[in-house]
């Protein structure tokens, strides 16, 4: 059973290693191979600043709010480890908030401690009168890629570097199943009219000393569009930049003015913080994300597509419950295809 | 030499060699210890308006030179010169973590502490929001204080002076399996090795001025000087007499361990996990009247192994480094003016020390009634009836 995983981000290795965990044991046939034209630091994965927090709004698919879930919950089971750091996970504390009161969001008890602000700790912000606190975790794009990369390497998983421009070339060099991972360019094997760019460009800077994320959200802007302020690990990211349409991944002068102005009038201890990096990311787009099936036949054989882009700013943030559930599809393949000799060990 | 000299408000001792840099008298090749030491000059030029009065502020902690700030700022026509054998980064404020949980005082009333720690607390919550707080090493910080039984007291004293204090949900208990119950909370944290410069850099631009060296016997500092400033900790235990005063000797591990957002503190306050601007303080233990400044290789195997234990991912800490302070404990904190007699002189000293390992929370708060202190005995000396007794 040959399975070629197309896209080296953060779904695209997830979904490997979850595929690999739950049914090299039962399948010793089990072949994964992973094509990509870019791998970590290159990929939109490593551009994001990580921190676990979907959207406001429900989303659209009601099964994204138990992806988001799933992946907490198994984010939060590697806190205790001694490698969380290694891959790039910690508990991160925070603000979100607002020019005037807003529902609650259905992630309210997902994370922990969720509750509103005080007045005291909105009088930090002169802005917004209205937000909330509460304690997330930060996945560190590059530095989980990095990790997942190594967790695959061990388990015998191949990476190849290469432009794939069609499902067909990689059926006719023997691919049983496809994962398609490809984000944002998934519109280049196959025309997706749902699936679009969302620009972003952020700086990081060395300031040790902020230890929470405060997001600022303004209804006229819209997602991501207002300030932002995320701890890494090592540094720390400022943002506030979607542009829905724009393909572009030059930074512009533009967008880190508005950037830095944004953050520094948040947070004015950022005065005389030192700029490390500043990159641009494409963030894949869509009204939900795409995670299905796909029967596809070149010549006389039958090719399965598993599909799963389309996972905005929130890929890190539900990646695990994708994962899984792409890994449950591609188990419903093997049950058509008889090829389990018992169920898969689920870990 | 000469103009230096003249500049200076302080007896330099003619048998001591000095050497002026950035702002400091450094004292080299003095006299050897024991013997006494330095006999004042024959003049001491001052230039400051005639009726100023000259304080000398003795200590160069987080007590001396929060004080020296205040008086600066707050009493009028005073002239400050801070007075230390030693200064960041060798100070016992240095080794502090100095973050804002108040310890409780037994011979101080409640209201007090609570009125000190507020006045703490939003003395810094300002710098922490101002564009200074990189600086002067000044940062919020949210965590946990965690028990392994359920606490008597509902909430401590201090629980409406930090930001959003609660009780811990269930679901954030589980991060920690040994504990039943604790409190989630955001403070500052405070951090010796920035504070203590930048509060040196304020003091300096109001015109203060930084001296090294030595004092043994508060005498010393007469008649170069009208009132004294006493926050030398547990030099007190010399300068003032004071057999109340006793060391709890204190020591951490200052590691590398970016990834770490949160504080931890154990109940009892002997275990915790305190993160910082540069690193993050491991601690601690509690040895009283224990003197001895030389960390101990056990002792920094036990911290990791209880830190560890209650934040597994400290395993991969790097860099760490052992440092010692000893507290200067006391049962309550000596906030007192002293008026000293010997033939025939006086010198009116405002006592301010005793903090124990609550110095940081407490340091504006009382550097601010030290302060009123010294007010009221620049007063004194003003007035006709008290000058005629001198």
């Amino acid at each position: 059973m040959r399975v070629v995983v197309i896209g080296a981000g953060v779904i695209g290795l997830s979904t490997a290693l979850c595929i690999h965990e739950r049914y090299h044991s039962v399948l010793p046939s089990l072949d994964v191979k992973i094509y990509a034209d870019c791998f970590t630091p290159l990929t939109t994965t490593d551009v994001a600043a990580g921190l676990w927090q979907p959207y406001l709004s429900d989303p659209s698919n009601p099964q994204e709010v138990h992806w988001n879930q799933q992946t907490f919950d198994y984010l939060l089971s590697h806190i205790h480890s001694p490698k969380a750091a290694r891959m790039g996970l910690a508990p991160v504390s925070g603000y979100n908030l607002f020019h005037e009161a807003v529902p609650d969001p259905f992630w309210k008890d997902i994370v922990l401690g969720f509750r509103k602000l005080t007045p005291r700790e909105l009088d930090m912000f002169p802005n917004y009168s209205y937000g909330w606190f509460s304690t997330n975790l930060i996945l560190e794009g590059r530095t989980y890629l990095q990790w997942l990369t190594e967790r695959l390497t061990e388990r015998g998983v191949k990476f190849f570097q290469r432009k794939v421009e069609s499902f067909e070339e990689v059926a006719r060099g023997g691919a049983d199943v496809i994962i398609n991972c490809t984000g944002v360019w998934a519109g280049g094997l196959q025309p997706d009219p749902l699936l679009q760019p969302g620009r972003g460009q952020i700086i990081k800077v060395d300031a040790p000393w902020v230890k929470h994320f405060i997001l600022t959200h303004d209804p006229d802007s819209g997602i991501y569009k207002s300030p932002y302020i995320i701890p890494g690990i090592q540094a720390l990211t400022l943002g506030g930049i979607f542009q829905l349409g724009n393909w572009s991944e030059a930074n512009s002068i533009q967008d880190h003015n508005t950037i830095w102005e944004g953050c520094c009038r948040l947070e004015p201890t950022l005065k005389d913080a030192r700029i490390v990096a500043e990159c641009t990311g494409c963030r894949p787009v869509r009204p939900h994300i795409r995670l299905e099936r796909e029967r596809l036949r070149f010549g006389s054989a039958n090719t399965e597509v598993i599909h799963n882009y389309g996972h905005g700013g929130y890929g890190l943030t539900i990646h695990w419950g994708c994962a899984l559930e792409a890994a449950a599809l591609f188990g419903k393949v093997l049950e058509e295809r008889k090829l389990l000799t018992m169920p898969p060990s689920h870990l | 030499m000469t103009s230096e000299w003249s500049q200076t408000l302080f007896p330099l001792c003619p048998m001591c060699v000095y050497v002026l840099k950035e702002g400091f008298y450094n004292v080299i090749n003095s006299r050897p210890r024991g013997s006494r030491i330095c006999t004042p000059p024959l003049r001491t030029a001052v230039k400051r308006p005639m009726d100023a009065a000259r304080v000398a502020v003795v200590g160069a902690g987080v007590m001396g030179l929060s004080t020296a700030l205040c008086i600066s700022k707050l009493a009028p026509r005073c002239s400050v010169t801070v007075i230390a054998d030693k200064f960041s980064p060798d100070t016992m404020s240095d080794v502090a973590a100095g973050i804002l949980i108040p310890h409780t005082y037994p011979d101080t009333p409640v209201h007090k502490q609570k009125q000190w720690f507020r006045e703490t607390f939003d003395h810094l919550f300002a710098v922490a929001n101002s564009a200074e707080a990189g600086e002067a090493g000044v940062h919020l910080v949210s965590g946990w204080q965690i028990f392994r039984s359920i606490p008597t007291e509902e909430a401590p004293f201090w629980a409406d002076v930090v930001l959003g204090f609660r009780k811990m949900t269930e679901a954030e208990l589980r991060k920690f399996p040994e504990h039943a119950s604790g409190q989630a909370f955001t403070t500052l944290k405070c951090e010796g090795s920035a504070y203590l410069p930048w509060l040196q850099k304020r003091v300096k631009e109001s015109g203060g001025l930084m001296v090294t060296r030595r004092i043994e016997d508060l005498w010393e500092l007469h008649p170069s000087f009208d009132i004294v400033v006493n926050c030398s900790g547990l030099g007190s235990r010399q300068l003032a007499g004071d057999s109340e005063i006793f060391p709890v000797r204190g020591q951490v591990l200052k590691v590398q361990a970016p990834w770490v957002k949160h504080f931890i503190r154990d109940g009892s306050g002997l275990t915790y996990v305190y993160p910082g601007t540069f690193n993050v303080t491991l601690g601690g233990c509690r040895q009283k009247g224990d003197w001895n400044l030389t960390p101990d290789a056990e002792m920094s195997r036990d911290i990791l192994s209880r830190c560890c234990a209650l934040e597994p991912s400290l395993q991969g800490a790097w860099d760490i480094q052992e440092k010692v302070g000893l507290r200067p404990s006391r049962a309550g904190v000596r906030l007192q003016t002293e008026l000293l007699a010997r033939d025939g002189r006086r010198l009116p000293v405002v006592h301010h020390y005793g903090h124990g390992g609550g110095g940081f929370c407490m340091h504006w708060g009382t550097a601010l009634e030290a302060t009123r202190l010294l007010s009221e005995c620049v007063q004194t000396l003003r007035t006709p009836a008290s000058k005629s007794k001198l």
